[in-house]
């Protein structure tokens, strides 16, 4: 156990609750006022509407630490670092800091668009804590971080918003804080100025402040963190290093996907088996890869199919399927492939029935991870729509190779004038036929 | 003590803040602050000379007489504003940072008080020309409007809670402060002992009212016991009212992030 003058944050038995209906809460938050002026706290049980959004969270952070939190949507993820940061008071337990916190939820809070970026600084950093010779002090190291340049004397309404962005968390850093609370800002600006940021953070972390990083992506976490908690439905899952509750996280989201997936493609092909007046509809899409029997999923580095099973009521000419694959585990919402068959091979003409189409992948090239897949039918120069099948699932799992990279590149070593020892590498699907020639 | 100092520097930041973004936008500032009274007393002189208001007997010259009750309960509606106004306006970042609370309460009530300032400065030279004021009228009229921004600011720190969470009743606390002045001597000093007149006597305000408009008119103030009990109550709803702003804070901010009132 560490001496609590080096625990720099602590949080025990915290919970926290919220209703679901805004007007309830509004009653509820009129009776809360009035238990409270005659100094009642008792609300440990939940009222019509309510639920907890955070249920006996206890864990501690050292001096010069850092804490990761994963976990879904909805988790209670912003519900903790914003009763962290003390803008939201728990519904029971207790949250200690020891120092001045950062809280990078906040970026430009309070910032009035009349005001020159100038003044905005002496607002913000007021309302962060900070006192007015500190802010004197520091004034031109934010203003150079910031590159705001001669427009610090201009009102921050005519700022673009990237600018705002960057004098946002440019205050943010300038403050000293103890406590650093990151929630997924490290995305500010050109690459140029996240690079500064996370230098900047680096560099506060070297002098000792803690830090607490809210994020999706497992990369920055095990790149950052020290320690890494894993939330669910407001309570911890595990504790521990990153490694350890990254890949509990990774293979429990993997899971819930796959049911989803399953659960999906066996939707459609019933509630797509009428053809409509259009003429062509989906009726099937299916994910295959070679060797693999689980439906939904694809494997880095081997053969993947897609198998798009079409109803056409009458034979269609100029047809084009469309495929995009969009990224939901490193850059999320970014579109990392877009094919369309008319550009491939050119233009189809179908007869009717139930043709099928595949597309494979020979070697599969997108990193380990969650894609969406957004599928449609179009006809002519114009691209008529005929059908879209939108947000259905792909995962792609690793074979075993370290994925830390953009996209998977498939790859074949030779070795001349010398040997290979095999060795087993834990994960690695060595049952996997030609496993060795990716 | 050091909570002290830094609630204090805080809430003259924001202030600062506040009042530059104002005025930034607006040409004629202190114009504002005194036209609607102006206003209203010119309207309502004309009324009375027409004959169609009947004031009853009163010791200043009328539209003086009217442009002190209107002052006085324009300075009191404005200070039962400042907390709303506050919690309201701060929504943005109370949302986002932990911030003194009591700071965003100071540096509305500052950008008030510059108002009853600038309104109390041309009360007293309006006084000082037109009737029979000095040094004493100046004092009283002083802590007539110190009474009447205690009361108020108490009052709205005891409904700025409600006020926040439940939008109807801010409308109702609208329609009470923009009629409420007939119920106020204001603009007629009923005598008599029918229920208007009682009803109007009774008001909080009547005895500020009274007490300033005596002491414009160099007389000796009449009801100095109604005016140190209003003033005595005045001090108790402000300090319980501070304690429910404290008390209240986080439970308004959580409703603010539903994003509800």
């Amino acid at each position: 156990m560490a001496p609590a003058s080096d625990i720099c944050l602590s949080v025990s038995g915290v919970s926290k609750k919220f209703s679901r209906s805004v007007k309830r809460a509004m009653v509820y938050g009129a009776y809360d006022l009035g238990l409270a002026l005659l100094g009642k706290i008792d609300q440990m049980f939940l009222r019509e509407t309510e639920f907890w959004a955070l249920r006996d969270v206890s864990f501690a952070v050292k001096r010069g630490r850092s804490m990761g939190v994963v976990g879904p949507n909805g988790s209670g993820k912003t519900t903790l670092m914003r009763l962290i940061a003390g803008v939201l008071a728990p519904t029971a337990g207790h949250i200690r800091v020891n120092g001045r916190i950062a809280p990078m939820l906040a970026l430009g809070a309070g910032f009035k668009p009349v005001l020159s970026g100038r003044e905005n600084i002496f607002l913000n950093l007021s309302l962060l804590g900070v006192s007015h010779r500190e802010i004197a002090d520091r004034l031109e190291a934010i203003i150079d971080f910031a590159e705001i340049g001669e427009a610090i004397d201009a009102p921050t309404g005519t700022y673009s918003s990237g600018m705002v962005a960057r004098l946002g968390f440019s205050c943010a850093v300038h403050t000293n804080p103890q406590v650093l609370i990151v929630d997924e800002v490290l995305s500010v600006g050109d690459v140029k100025f996240r690079r500064k940021c996370r230098n900047r953070i680096n560099d506060l972390r070297r002098a000792g402040t803690s830090m607490l990083l809210v994020s999706h992506s497992g990369i920055l976490i095990q790149a950052l963190c020290d320690e890494c908690l894993y939330l669910r439905q407001g309570k911890i899952v595990v504790q521990g290093s990153p490694e350890k509750v990254l890949a509990r996280y990774e293979s429990e989201i993997m899971d819930s996907l796959a049911a989803d997936n399953a659960a999906r493609v066996a939707d459609f092909s019933n509630l797509r088996a009428k053809p409509d007046e259009l003429g062509v509809r989906l009726l099937e899409v299916r994910f295959t890869s070679a060797g693999f029997a689980e439906e939904g999923t694809w494997i880095a580095g081997r053969e993947g199919s897609l198998m798009v099973t079409l109803g056409c009521l009458r034979a269609v000419k100029e047809m084009s399927i469309n495929v995009m694959i969009t990224d939901l585990s490193h850059q999320i919402g970014e579109t990392v492939q877009f094919m369309t068959s008319h550009r491939d091979i050119g233009w189809m003409c179908l007869e009717a029935g139930r043709p099928e189409l595949r597309l494979t992948f020979p070697s599969v090239g997108l990193r380990p991870g969650t894609y969406r897949v957004k599928i449609s039918l179009s006809q002519g120069p114009l691209h008529d729509l005929l059908d879209v099948a939108e947000d259905v699932k792909l995962i792609v799992q690793d074979a075993g190779y370290d994925a830390s990279c953009l996209y998977f590149q498939p790859r074949e070593w030779n070795v001349t004038g010398g040997s290979v020892l095999e060795t087993a590498v834990p994960g690695r699907a060595s049952e996997w036929e030609g496993a060795e020639k990716l | 003590m050091s909570w002290m100092m830094s609630v204090l520097g805080l809430s003259w930041r924001l202030f600062r803040g506040t009042i530059g973004a104002r005025y930034r936008r607006s040409f004629f500032g202190y114009v504002w602050m005194v036209f609607p009274a102006v206003a209203v007393t010119g309207g309502i002189s004309l009324a009375s000379q027409s004959g169609v208001i009947q004031p009853g007997q009163t010791s200043l010259p009328y539209p003086l007489f009217v442009f002190v009750g209107i002052l006085i309960w324009q300075v009191f509606v404005d200070a039962v504003d400042v907390s709303h106004k506050a919690f309201d306006g701060a929504r943005s970042y109370l949302t986002k940072v932990n911030c003194a609370r009591e700071a965003i309460v100071l540096s509305q009530l500052y950008e008030t008080l510059i108002i009853v300032g600038v309104r109390l400065a041309l009360l007293i030279l309006l006084v000082t020309v037109f009737a029979a004021g000095d040094w004493r009228a100046a004092i009283v009229l002083t802590f007539c409007f110190a009474v009447a921004v205690v009361l108020g600011l108490g009052i709205g720190a005891l409904l700025m809670p409600f006020t926040v969470l439940f939008g109807d009743l801010q409308h109702g606390v609208r329609v009470v402060l923009t009629y409420g002045i007939f119920l106020t001597p204001a603009f007629y000093a009923p005598e008599g002992s029918n229920l208007f007149a009682r009803l109007i006597q009774c008001s909080p305000l009547a005895p500020l009212m009274s007490s300033a408009r005596d002491a414009a008119a160099g007389l000796a103030i009449a009801q100095p016991g109604f005016l140190a009990v209003v003033f005595g109550v005045s001090i108790i709803v402000l300090v319980t009212g501070m304690l429910m702003i404290r008390v209240s804070a986080p439970i308004l901010v959580e409703r603010m992030l539903m994003g509800g009132r």
